[in-house]
């Protein structure tokens, strides 16, 4: 076997064949359930959506340093140069952005050409409304709310797949998010662990029990669907749990939290090989009126909720590393905060923000846009950060580029002004046969 | 615009009903610019296969009730159930009550405070200090509201309750509204729920909860804050593709400067604490333009400056486009997802005819209740997670059990276990649209396996063994009905849980299951009767018929 570094686009499928077919060693708890013929499924990366709910403050996220504005309108809860030598000094990125300290594991994997940052992004609506902006953002098209699907259920819809795996979309939690709400149902998962129907056995047979009632949900109704969807479901967590215990690999440590234990969930579904192709994850409490804080975590402060999301895209970033060639992360918050800190520590609405990507095909190490600059004049609307990169720039590359999906007119309807940052690279189409595969394998 | 076209396009934006097809105008229709088309083309269809009519009384019951419950199908059968009677009955609530209720809801403490009260009496929860909080507030109102859901004589009130709760949605954990939302709830939601929306809607206006919740206390002169504003014309009023814009939002607010509410400080008079009141100190007296209404809203100060936006209010609540909006609503929730439009027509104008009718509410639900499409409408909604966790538990007659500490249940186990993890947490609903009444919104993998769950931990009374172990009991029933075979069994079953007859191939299945595989003709044993009969029963709450009312 050749010696293959972790960016090599063929070892994930050559490990996958092996395994497959000659029978390799490989932990239990991979069921190898193939769902519709490989040659015919999207290629592309598995793309992990997380959405920080509440309008996350960008600029004490990735903080615009070189920026006298920036110091000068943030006297309360202000970040300091990287060469400070301060605890509030940010971690440089490259001479002109740095992030908060409280990031610093990140920049392992910024250094790694993994991560990626996209500045003065956003949604050109100009609503304040945290429930406007979430959802223009989540049905993707801002302004509009004529189109009642989501952006990530139209762009499954808009794919001629024959992937019929019930993990095909996946929204952690107990509601499926808007951005999957649509005509391909997705599967709405707490936790793995809590997935279950009777987990105290308290059915007399509870084989036929669950029989019986999977008979009911033969048909092709709306909630029939649903129902044949969770009895697949729950067949597979069935073999998923038989090998027993998760354990993530290269000592990857996920946070104890929501959001750790949803990524966890996350990489145990895409190293099983349950046909995931999208998951969607949320992390709220961002909305930092008051006592924002500024590198030191308590409570729930910004500072607090970037070491859980720190914690947890580290850990999902170690857990996967050989198979980080095909997943794309991207984070997105519905708008950011006005550039002066306010009387009480905090920020109040604004507009442009930041994205992170992360992934083997992302630009790395580079924070990507257009800079619009913090001077009074460059600012937007009430002293906010201008939006030079529309989301859907970002998000209709990677959906493009990496996950293979050239629909974009109805992923975005009406949206044809992209300007592409260039912050993924074109994913190679995998034209290795099986006998190649199994030859490179020996 | 046309009116008809007007309504169509209202209609579109609302339910989103299928695609251009509906719109006789092309220029005036949003674009649908995707072939997959709107959601509402998934809407919950009645189930694939087969099932039998539900008599008009047993649909009625699963929409202007909570569902039946077994002496309601005693008296269908009995005839002693006349349905007109019943519904005009439950259209004016006399002020009797069922004893099941008046005896668990007894002991209750804050559900008739005035807010005042409530925050003299029950403080925010301090550490190392013993005695009532904020928290029995909220505990009683969750409490109050599954008990009177499970229990009440009024059921056509209480689903017009859980109704206007999401249309004047409120999220209760949260600033005043911890105390305030118990409030709204009385003088409110139950006062009008049947009654008059403009009343209504001047009640909500000024209801400390709604002020709070809405930012109308921070709204000033000096510095407008728009959320109140916006909201009541955008999910109260007019709907959001009502005739209103930006600068209606803005000018709007200026009218509501100065409604407010007094503080909670040792300066303020005990009895006015967290009351509303207006405050002319701080009220915008110029002249607004609002561009739905003929004239001008006349500045005014001292404390006349209230009339201003009372004004406002009485044309919003008799606005056209507000009795379509609430007409679609209304209809949305007792017959269709996707409402028609015939019949959302027609309870617009009797919307728009009885604005001043103490009953205008009242008399809308009676054309809905008369309409064809009502009668016909059967299996096409959705039960939301609360209309299947209490039709569930009224289907089997289940008695919780209130007393002593035991009562918090209700809140720990039925809202936290169950209801909150379908996202349906009574008035934990952040955002201010309230929860959603399409069936798309509320059927996914977690949810239904969180129903399933449900159902076999309520019929084997493992809900919450320590509090609730003898909730449901079948047996004294079943020993009433004496089925001799298998079959019976399941046919009664089928009967009280369902009150219609379902297909062939899933009777089949149930008796398979009851039977371990044998056949219907099997006589029914003693265990069939102690085990089998609740699993049974979980069985059909499980399956997708109990999903749909």
């Amino acid at each position: 076997m050749p010696d293959l570094n972790r960016r090599s686009f063929l070892k994930n499928s050559l490990m996958s064949s092996i395994v497959a077919i000659g029978g390799i060693s490989w932990p239990s708890w991979m069921p190898r359930v193939v769902f519709g013929p490989p040659d015919r499924s999207p290629h592309g990366d598995t793309l992990v959506a997380i959405f920080l709910r509440g309008a996350h403050d960008g600029l004490n996220i990735v903080v615009p340093y070189a920026e006298g504005e920036y110091h000068a309108k943030r006297s309360r809860i202000g970040l300091d140069e990287p060469n400070k030598g301060t605890a509030k000094s940010v971690v440089d990125l490259d001479g002109q952005f740095g992030l908060n300290p409280v990031l610093r594991p990140l920049k392992d994997i910024w250094d790694e050409g993994d991560l990626a940052v996209v500045h003065a992004v956003g949604s050109p609506d100009p609503t304040h409304s945290h429930f406007d902006a979430m959802d223009y953002m989540e049905r993707g098209t801002p302004g509009e709310k004529q189109l009642q699907t989501g952006w990530l259920a139209r762009h499954l819809a808009s794919l001629a797949s024959e992937n019929r795996s019930p993990f095909r979309a996946v929204g952690m939690g107990s509601v499926v998010q808007a951005a999957l709400r649509g005509p391909v149902p997705a599967l709405a998962l707490e936790s793995i662990a809590s997935f279950h129907l009777d987990p105290n056995r308290r059915a007399s047979d509870i084989t036929r029990f669950q029989q019986t009632i999977a008979s009911l949900y033969q048909g092709t109704g709306f909630v029939e669907v649903q129902g044949t969807a969770t009895f697949e479901a729950l067949d597979l967590i069935k073999k998923i749990e038989a090998g027993g215990v998760y354990a993530p690999a290269n000592g990857a440590q996920y946070p104890n939290t929501p959001f750790g234990n949803q990524l966890k969930t996350i990489a145990q579904l895409i190293k099983a090989d349950v046909g995931l192709e999208v998951a969607c994850v949320d992390k709220g409490g961002w909305d930092t009126h008051a006592g924002e804080g500024d590198v030191t975590p308590a409570g729930n402060n910004l500072p607090a909720l970037l070491n859980d999301l720190q914690a947890g895209l580290h850990a999902f970033y170690t857990d996967l590393q050989d198979r980080m060639d095909n997943i794309i992360v991207v984070t997105m918050s519905e708008f950011g905060r006005r550039l002066a800190d306010n009387a009480s520590s905090g920020t109040d609405h604004g507009h442009g923000n930041v994205m992170f990507l992360m992934g083997g095909g992302v630009v790395g190490s580079k924070v990507h846009g257009v800079w619009p600059g913090l001077a009074p004049n460059q600012l937007y609307g009430p002293g906010d950060l201008a939006i030079t990169t529309d989301f859907r720039d970002v998000l209709g590359e990677i959906l493009l580029k990496r996950v293979g999906n050239p629909h974009l007119d109805q992923v975005f309807p009406h949206y044809t002004d992209y300007h592409y940052r260039g912050v993924v690279t074109p994913r190679r189409t995998r034209t290795a046969s099986l006998t190649d595969l199994l030859a490179a394998a020996r | 615009m046309t009116h008809m076209t007007r309504r169509r396009f209202l209609q579109y934006g609302l339910a989103a009903v299928a695609a251009g097809a509906a719109l006789n105008n092309a220029a005036e229709a949003a674009p649908v610019p995707t072939e997959l088309g709107p959601l509402g083309s998934l809407g919950f269809p009645w189930r694939a296969r087969e099932a039998g009519v539900p008599s008009f009384e047993v649909h009625v019951l699963s929409r202007m009730a909570f569902g039946h419950t077994k002496a309601d199908l005693d008296a269908i059968q009995s005839g002693a159930f006349k349905v007109n009677d019943w519904f005009e009955a439950q259209l004016a609530p006399d002020g009797t009550e069922n004893d099941s209720l008046t005896q668990k809801i007894a002991g209750f403490q804050t559900l008739d405070k005035q807010i005042w009260e409530l925050l003299r009496d029950y403080p925010q929860p301090m550490q190392g200090v013993t005695g009532p909080t904020v928290r029995d507030v909220i505990n009683e109102l969750l409490r109050a509201t599954l008990l009177r859901k499970l229990y009440s004589k009024w059921q056509l009130k209480e689903v017009l309750v859980d109704f206007w709760t999401d249309h004047f949605n409120i999220n209760m954990y949260d600033d005043l509204q911890q105390w305030g939302k118990s409030v709204d709830d009385r003088e409110v939601i139950r006062r009008h729920a049947l009654g008059n929306f403009h009343a209504m809607l001047l009640a909500s206006a000024q209801s400390p909860a709604m002020v709070t919740y809405l930012d109308n206390n921070t709204n000033t002169r000096q510095a407008p804050n728009e959320n109140y504003a916006r909201e009541v014309m955008e999910l109260h009023t007019l709907s959001v593709n009502g005739p209103y814009n930006q600068t209606d939002v803005q000018n709007l607010a200026k009218c509501f400067t100065g409604w407010t509410v007094y503080g909670r400080g040792p300066n303020v008079p005990e009895n006015r604490r967290g009351t509303f009141y207006f405050n002319p100190n701080v009220h915008d007296t110029t002249t607004k333009t609002l561009s739905y209404l003929p004239a001008p809203v006349q500045g005014r100060s001292g404390p006349t400056g209230v009339q201003e936006a009372e004004g406002v209010i009485a044309a919003l609540a008799t606005h056209d486009w507000t009795a379509q909006f609430i007409a679609t609503k209304l209809v949305r929730k007792f017959v269709a997802d996707d409402p028609p439009l015939s019949l959302v027509d027609q309870v617009a104008d009797k919307f728009l005819a009885t604005t001043t009718a103490p009953d205008q509410i009242a008399q809308c639900v009676r054309l809905i209740f008369q309409s064809a499409e009502f009668r016909q409408s059967y299996g096409q909604k959705t039960r939301r997670p609360l209309d299947f966790m209490v039709a569930a538990m009224r289907a089997v007659d289940a008695d919780v059990n209130t007393t002593g500490d035991t009562i918090s249940f209700l809140e720990r186990v039925l809202v936290r276990s169950y209801l909150a993890p379908q996202g349906h947490n009574l008035f934990g609903k952040v955002f201010p649209d309230g929860y959603p009444d399409v069936g798309v919104e509320w059927v996914n993998t977690n949810a239904l396996l969180n129903r399933w769950n449900f159902g076999l931990n309520l019929m084997k009374n493992q809900l919450e063994r320590r509090t609730q172990p003898s909730m449901v009991n079948l047996l004294p029933w079943i020993n009433t009905v004496q089925p001799q075979t298998v079959a019976g069994l399941v046919d009664a079953m089928i009967d009280r849980l369902l009150g219609y007859t379902i297909d062939a191939a899933d009777r089949d299945a149930l008796i398979a299951y009851v039977a371990s595989g044998g056949a219907g003709s099997m006589a029914l044993s003693n265990p069939m009767k102690t085990v089998k009969a609740p699993e049974l029963a979980a069985i059909l709450i499980a399956s997708p018929y109990f999903q749909a009312r």
